[in-house]
């Protein structure tokens, strides 16, 4: 593979012996550049179509698990909520779609385990939702006030380390958090609120807001750092107080940006199962009280799943559970991309 | 303007960007062996983009040609497929870029041996002296000798420039390119790159993109004045600025624009 | 008039001020309580065993293994396929469909919740690749097809792909084209660039984005609930296809599931302790790296 030493190279095929191994050489060595180009172009274009092949077999697979309760006649019949346990025989042996429907949304009750087992998914989206919204309007406002004070007001040394301090809450595992908001807030808060259930949707919502704080306070950060500067200036020329300019100036020209950033904080929250998990009490209650408890589609899905049998009924709605959270996965960001790009070249 | 050996001539080559800007237009021009030929013009007027259009870099920003570049040996630069077209740059046209581009994180030793990693020169002795001999045609032997380990990025500008030169004669091309090499350079090294370039025209057929018309003058045997991407004017360089025969190069000569 | 104005100012500044020193105080307090109530029960012994009786006694050995398995397992899929995945997009792909598809992906995959992945870990590595191998080799019992470490990771190195992609990215990007162009002048071929001058200097990101994805799935426990992980094991085997103990399932375990909670606290806290040294202190280390490579390359 070596090629000879030979400055000036010869314009016509070489005559001598040396020179002509020497060209063979060479051929030969560009013959493998070639090869190991076309190699690993294949494996980095194959590894490209790797990461498309997960996403849509993420996709593929959570479907196909949950699509038995709408396609196998058992599972259906299973759904079917006039299950008369005591009359197995006489049990109408081919429910339809609809039972199926029916039980997931026709009725208010999620029971899996029992005799006459009931899905309904209205109890876990209403918990889902009532923690996400405590939770982003929590972290919305807390990380509003921590970037304008970044951006504004904090002095220019603290400014850094509150940056900083605030980046190392993202490096707290969430099954910490959570179990802190177990242990130790959920009797505190429970003392200073005085509401009745230790665990629920307040709780887990606040401890939740943790999460999405350093990404919300980064995001709106670098909206207001990168508002023009001049523009800035120029309204504080005209005798405006720092809190005007922000009122006045920055956040009407800004909210588009600001509400997709609350959109993406809220992508990050719906799915989160460890704090819900252990501080939202897991109570499947069909009510629009925060201080009730409530049991998130996510949490569920880590709850039950290591209980089921593989392939069952209980098992198959788990997996629809998860393919309804990559849905909204898929519409959120949806949404926030259309608004940032929206806002972006508005 | 008779010419004796022919190192590089162009048919009727053109440059154009993907977004549909002509970088030079039906360039017909011819390289004379072993001599400096300098690319004059104002700013914007393509003289980089057809320089690097010569050795298809271009390619990198996705240019389309037309026409063709031929060398000595016939060979046609336009009809190379990917890997002649590797050959060529590695083997027999060098480039130095406008800004020197040292390769980060490379001791000076590894930096002007890069070139020879594709060439497949595996043995240990024979990089060691074509990098010494590269480096005492580039004139940068004397300061560096003692630290070939040290990282290329830690010498002068001008030195790296020197270095990029270096790197770029170590596998001997016929044809070496030179975008503004001295743009960046301070007026000490301006003066010995320029001294360089005038050695190295010995053993290279040089091509050297200015805007400067002093260093033309002082470097060059032969100059050609691009103005809006086309060639205006080839000649030797005396005649070029003693007598041009185009109201626009004389224009340009005397400093009309600019 | 003017003195609504200066007292308004004086109130937003004061809100503003306030609520960032609150977001700061929370998580110093975390960091601190966790701390406190944690460092006494910190013992070699601690470290090391296992746990004993109803885990109401003992150490967190096994969780620790389990653990170190997991990630090590995890970056071994992890971070060659994100440095595979980042150098595609930002070397060779031109900027068409493919390109834009393979980037959304990267993004959906940020995106997904992680309980979502275990979902996909148990009914693809699980069911699908696992009953496949078993297949494969013709075993009658499963084999494969069992919840176990080695699913476990996989479903773990999905999660953590993307990390590994934004930070090589970031690290590439960082590489200016000069530096490229300069090597394809030199007569290389697309992947020599790669190989030859741009993959050396963007060792840094490849190094962070290995340790950001350490950090985060040892912290991460959604993705393992149902896919390997036990809920007790006292000795770990060493076997990937056993199923382990981790450190922060533990914690969840002990918290909600432990027959006496309250007497199990300190064990709590304590291990509460590790888990957020090692993923803390990964995290701080990649944020370091990060920082310093970013300062090499804009010299
Ligand atoms: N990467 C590029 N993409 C599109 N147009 C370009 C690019 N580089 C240069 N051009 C255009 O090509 C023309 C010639 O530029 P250039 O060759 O750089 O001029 P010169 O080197 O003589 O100053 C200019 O009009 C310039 O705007
Ligand atoms: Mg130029």
């Amino acid at each position: 593979m070596m090629i000879d030493d030979t400055v000036g190279r010869p314009a016509e095929y070489p005559a001598d012996p040396e020179a002509a191994a020497s060209t063979r050489d060479q051929i030969r060595w560009m013959a493998r550049r070639r090869r190991e180009q076309l190699a690993a172009v294949t494996i980095l274009f194959l590894g490209g179509a790797l990461a498309v092949v997960m996403v849509l077999s993420i996709f593929i697979f959570v479907a196909k698990e949950s699509l038995p309760i709408f396609t196998n006649v058992d599972q259906r019949n299973e759904m079917s909520l006039y299950h008369d346990t005591e009359n197995e025989e006489e049990f109408e042996r081919d429910a339809s779609i609809f039972q199926t429907l029916d039980n997931l949304l026709g009725q208010p009750i999620w029971q899996p385990v029992s005799d006459q087992s009931t899905f309904s998914l209205w109890p876990l989206m209403a918990g889902t939702f009532k923690i996400t919204i405590v939770a982003v309007v929590e972290g919305t406002v807390l990380s509003f006030f921590t970037a304008i004070a970044i951006a504004f007001y904090l002095p220019r040394r603290m400014r850094y380390a509150v940056k900083v301090i605030t980046e190392l809450l993202a490096g707290i595992p969430s099954v910490v958090l959570g179990f802190l908001g177990l242990m130790f807030f959920a009797t505190y808060f429970q003392d200073l609120f005085g509401y009745p259930y230790r665990l629920n949707a307040f709780l887990a919502g606040t401890v939740l807001s943790l999460t999405v704080i350093p990404i919300m306070t980064t995001l709106f950060e670098d909206i207001y750092s990168s508002y023009s500067r001049d523009q800035i200036l120029a309204a504080k020329a005209v005798g405006m107080y720092d809190y005007q300019v922000i009122g006045r100036v920055i956040i009407p020209a800004t909210y588009g940006k600001v509400f997709a950033a609350a959109l993406l904080g809220f992508g990050r929250c719906f799915g989160e199962t460890m704090i819900v998990l252990m501080c939202s009490g897991n109570a499947a209650v069909l009510d629009a009280h925060l201080t009730s408890g409530a049991r998130s589609l996510a949490a569920t899905i880590g709850a039950e799943m290591a209980e089921v049998i593989i392939g069952w009924t209980h098992y198959s709605v788990l997996f629809l559970l998860g393919l309804l959270l990559i849905l909204f996965t898929f519409v959120i960001n949806y949404l926030s991309q259309i608004l940032i790009r929206k806002w972006t070249y508005a | 303007m008779e010419i004796r050996e022919r190192a590089l001539q162009t048919f009727r080559f053109s440059v154009v960007y993907p977004n549909k800007v002509v970088g030079c237009k039906s360039v017909d021009i011819v390289f004379p062996k072993n001599e400096v030929t300098a690319l004059i013009g104002p700013s914007g007027c393509g003289k980089s983009s057809f320089l690097k259009g010569l050795n298809r870099l271009n390619d990198e920003f996705g240019c389309t040609y037309t026409g063709s570049v031929v060398m000595a040996d016939g060979t046609d630069v336009m009809t190379l497929d990917p890997y002649e077209l590797c050959l060529l740059r590695g083997d027999r046209i060098g480039y130095v870029m406008q800004k020197p581009v040292p390769f980060s994180g490379k001791t000076i030793q590894q930096d002007v041996a890069m070139p020879l990693l594709a060439s497949g020169v595996r043995d240990k002795r024979i990089i060691r002296e074509r990098v010494q001999r590269a480096l005492e045609k580039a004139a940068l032997w004397d300061e560096v000798h003692d630290r070939l380990d040290a990282l290329s990025t830690a010498l002068s500008g001008g030195q790296q420039q020197r270095l990029c030169i270096a790197r770029a004669i170590v596998n001997a091309p016929e044809i070496l390119l030179l975008d503004e090499p001295c743009s960046a350079l301070d007026p000490k090294s301006t003066q010995l790159v320029e001294q360089l370039m005038i050695e190295l025209a010995a053993e290279h057929t040089i091509v050297l993109v200015t805007h400067n018309m002093q260093q033309a003058q002082r470097v060059a045997e032969r100059t050609a004045f691009f103005y809006e991407g086309r060639l205006v004017e080839y000649d030797t360089t005396q005649n070029m600025f003693s007598n041009p025969k185009e109201n626009l190069t004389a224009d340009y000569i005397i400093g009309k624009f600019s | 008039m003017r003195d609504r104005r200066l007292l308004f100012e004086f109130a937003f500044r004061a809100v503003s001020n306030a609520v960032a020193m609150v977001v700061v105080g929370v998580t110093l307090f975390i960091l601190g309580l966790v701390f406190v109530k944690g460092i006494g029960g910190i013992s070699f012994a601690f470290l090391t065993s296992p746990p004993t009786g109803t885990m109401d006694g003992g150490g967190i050995g096994p969780m620790i293994l389990g653990t170190a398995w997991l990630v090590i397992l995890m970056s071994l899929m992890t971070v060659p396929l994100g440095a595979i995945i980042a150098v595609y997009l930002n070397e060779i792909a031109t900027r068409n469909w493919l390109y834009n598809t393979v980037m959304s992906s990267v993004r959906t995959l940020a995106a997904v919740p992680s309980i979502v992945f275990g979902l996909f870990g148990l009914a693809f590595f699980v069911t699908v690749i696992g009953g496949g191998l078993d297949w494969l080799f013709g075993y009658e019992e499963r084999v494969f097809q069992e919840r176990c470490l080695l699913w476990a990771a996989l479903t773990m190195g999905t999660l953590t792909l993307p990390t590994n992609v934004i930070s090589v990215s970031e690290a590439l990007k960082l590489v200016p084209d000069e530096q490229r162009h300069a090597g394809i002048c030199l007569g290389y071929t697309r992947w020599e660039v790669v190989k030859w001058v741009v993959l050396p200097q963007a060792v840094g990101g490849i190094l962070t984005g290995l340790v950001l994805s350490v950090s985060r799935g040892a912290g991460e426990v959604a993705p393992i609930l149902f896919v390997g992980v036990a809920y007790f094991l006292p000795h770990f085997t060493g076997d990937v296809l056993d199923q382990f103990m981790e450190l922060g399932y533990h914690i969840y375990v002990m918290a909600t599931q432990s027959p006496n909670v309250d007497e199990t606290l300190p064990i709590q806290y304590a291990t509460t302790l590790v888990l957020l040294t090692l993923t803390f202190g990964f995290n701080s280390i990649g944020q370091v790296i990060r920082w310093m490579h970013r300062k090499k390359m804009s010299r």
